[in-house]
């Protein structure tokens, strides 16, 4: 720290003793500020420009004190005393942008990363040039990133252990694991995590929908396997969440009720053979599940009628 | 104190030792035009702007904002100073005093029934009339790869639009006001979903791509977690499966669209090494997460920060998405 102070007031005495060495002739206009780009005069801006590349040097702001001298340089191309600024900036950010490097790679050499970062980012702060700085810089930050993608990745896969440090993150967890869920057909997890989503935000149409399709998909999937009851109260959940088009779930529960009251329909007369009470229930449940199975009804009636003359018969 | 005197007599010496050569400047004193290889410096006329300055210097009226970055204004007054920096001094924009960060904002659908995965349309064009107001430059994603580089400034306070998953509401709610402000925007969609019911439209995106304004890229095709295998999934399996999700939405996107793909959006923001090296070998230049965060000059390029914004933010937590400068004494 005291050496780096000690250089900036070297440089900063060298660039004042060769002012004084080489000052043109524009001593008629000493209304210099440290703004150069209000209106003023050619003298008055030269001497902006000038103050503000002493204050900038004065600050260890090089890079930029630079800049000033060029733009002084482009102002005076015949005044050789811009051109010597020029040069000894230049000279001085050299030296120090090494040096910093320098620290940056031994830090980095040593796996220490935070100065490492930071003096690789003073050597090109001095001279943006610095490819090699850039790069440098660059694997640490790959490095930074891809821990906290690991991170990520392993809280994903461990999803039992996911612990939240808000109850934001805690349901935007459910609702992209439950997204995850879905994705790889894991229907009944995906309605779990977005039904906790939803009890938080009941109103969000995308959650909604997805909720409403992995109840349709779910129940698709236990309509194959051949759980028909199952899957008639998922669709008419998916119905329930259908934030738009409802018609695919009310054709795919309409279709659900009617195979399942075709199935109660035949099951209803391979009973009425033998078990008359079994076969009303399963007619009432066919007639419960399509009211308009016109077999269905006309069986019951049938079923009803011998019955009541089986009774007339015990008594 | 000695080897301090002893320096200050070196570079006092120094000083007077012959100049360097530097290469020939002209000076055009009718016009009070001052012009090295570096810049040209000179007092801004009646009617002169940042644009049309830019138009004269630079060759293209876009690059205003250099020259309003440069000298710090808007506008000029007849007579004021004007440097007009000719190259880029500081491409990674590294400072004393700090470095630039580039945030990339995430947006996913737009409705009226707001919530944290929704953003209401007024929300979001209050968003953008935000930034417009507070000096922020939309900046197209591509703009990214040689500021990656080294070999690019980009303007103070830039900021880049994104919206993932190809909702129709992107065409519905966000392109509007993206074309009133002129804001550039990227829509990354997945490929299965184009065409779904609340999926965009390859004609509404070709619509979106002719305005000049929104580029279309790839967000995989069915929206799998690229991140790991899934359950059951063997190792031919799971790379195959990175290899289509990273080819089908890019034939799909350049078939349809007629435009280069150079960026991937990894579903969920999940990447690995063998992704990123399918991205490389298909020439994807960028690719996003969605760690939040900006992104500096040295960031690694297929592992992009992004903010995402929610429906229930505020205007001042979406403000505080918007870091471009880090301060850090860097002296």
């Amino acid at each position: 720290m005291i050496a780096a102070r000690v250089q900036r007031w070297a440089f900063i005495l060298s660039l004042g003793l060769s002012a004084c060495a080489l000052q043109p002739n524009y001593n008629d206009d000493t209304s210099a500020e440290a703004t150069p780009f209000a209106t003023k005069s050619a003298k008055g801006m030269t001497a902006a420009h000038e103050k503000l590349a002493l204050s900038d040097a004065e600050q260890g702001h090089y890079a930029d004190a630079l800049l000033q001298w060029k733009i002084l340089h482009a102002l005076h191309p015949d005044a050789t005393r811009y051109e010597v600024h020029i040069r000894q900036t230049e000279e001085h950010i050299e030296r120090l942008a090494t040096q910093r490097q320098r620290a940056g790679n031994a830090a980095l050499d040593k796996g220490d990363y935070p100065t490492a970062r930071h003096e690789l980012l003073a050597a090109l702060a001095l001279d943006p040039d610095r490819t090699d700085v850039l790069e440098a810089l660059r694997r640490i930050e790959y490095d930074r990133v891809w821990r906290i993608q690991l991170a990520k990745l392993d809280k994903l896969k461990v999803t039992e252990d996911r612990k939240t440090t808000s109850t934001g993150e805690q349901e935007r967890s459910y609702f992209e694991l439950g997204t995850l869920m879905f994705r790889e057909g894991d229907y009944a997890g995906a309605v779990r995590e977005i039904q906790k989503y939803l009890n938080s935000y009941p109103g969000d149409l995308q959650a909604k929908k997805l909720i409403s399709d992995s109840y349709a998909k779910l129940s698709i999937q236990q309509r194959q396997q051949g759980l028909l009851h199952n899957a008639l109260a998922n669709v008419e959940q998916a119905k329930r969440f259908s934030t738009e088009d409802a018609a695919t779930n009310r054709k795919a529960e309409q279709e659900l009720r009617r195979t399942l009251a075709d199935e109660y329909y035949e099951k209803g007369l391979r009973a009425l053979r033998n078990d008359l009470k079994l076969a009303i229930e399963s007619l009432e449940k066919a007639l419960e599940y399509n009211p308009l199975h016109t077999k269905a009804r006309a069986k019951l009636a049938e079923a009803q009628r011998m019955q009541k003359r089986l009774g007339e018969i015990s008594k | 104190m000695r080897n301090t005197l002893a320096l200050a007599c070196a570079l006092t010496l120094g000083a007077c030792a012959t100049s360097p050569t530097l290469p020939p400047r002209t000076t055009t004193a009718e016009t009070n035009l001052h012009r090295s290889s570096d810049f040209v410096v000179l007092n801004a006329g009646k009617g002169d702007t940042p644009a049309t300055l830019a138009l004269r210097y630079l060759g293209d009226a876009e690059k205003y904002w250099v020259i309003e970055d440069f000298n710090n204004v808007k506008s000029f007054a007849p007579g004021q100073e004007v440097v007009i920096p000719l190259r880029a001094f500081n491409p990674v924009g590294v400072y004393a005093g700090g470095y630039q960060t580039v945030p990339i904002l995430c947006y996913h659908r737009f409705g009226s029934d707001k919530s944290k995965m929704v953003v209401s349309p007024d929300d979001f064009t209050q968003q953008m009339e935000y930034l417009a107001q507070h000096d922020y430059r939309v900046i197209r994603i591509t703009d990214l790869i040689e500021f990656l580089q080294g070999k690019r400034t980009l303007p103070k306070r830039a900021v880049v639009v994104t919206l993932d998953d190809g909702y129709k509401s992107a065409y519905q709610h966000a392109f509007p006001t993206l074309r009133r402000l002129g804001f550039p925007a990227t829509i990354f969609v997945y490929s299965d979903y184009v065409g779904a019911r609340e999926g965009l439209s390859w004609k509404e995106m070709q619509e979106m791509v002719a305005s000049g304004l929104v580029d279309i890229q790839p967000h995989s095709k069915t929206h799998s977690n690229l991140g790991f295998a899934q359950p059951g999934e063997d190792e031919a399996t799971y790379q195959q499966r990175i290899q289509v999700e990273t080819q089908v939405p890019l034939y799909d996107i350049s078939k349809n669209l007629n435009i280069p793909i150079h960026t991937f959006a990894y579903p969920y923001g999940d990447t690995n090494k063998d992704v990123i090296d399918e991205l490389k070998q298909r020439d994807y230049r960028l690719a996003v997460t969605v760690q939040p965060g900006s992104n500096a000059a040295f960031a690694y390029p297929y592992m992009l920060q992004r903010s995402m914004v929610f429906g229930d933010q505020d205007l001042d937590t979406f403000a505080k998405h918007l870091g471009a400068f880090q301060d850090t004494d860097l002296r």
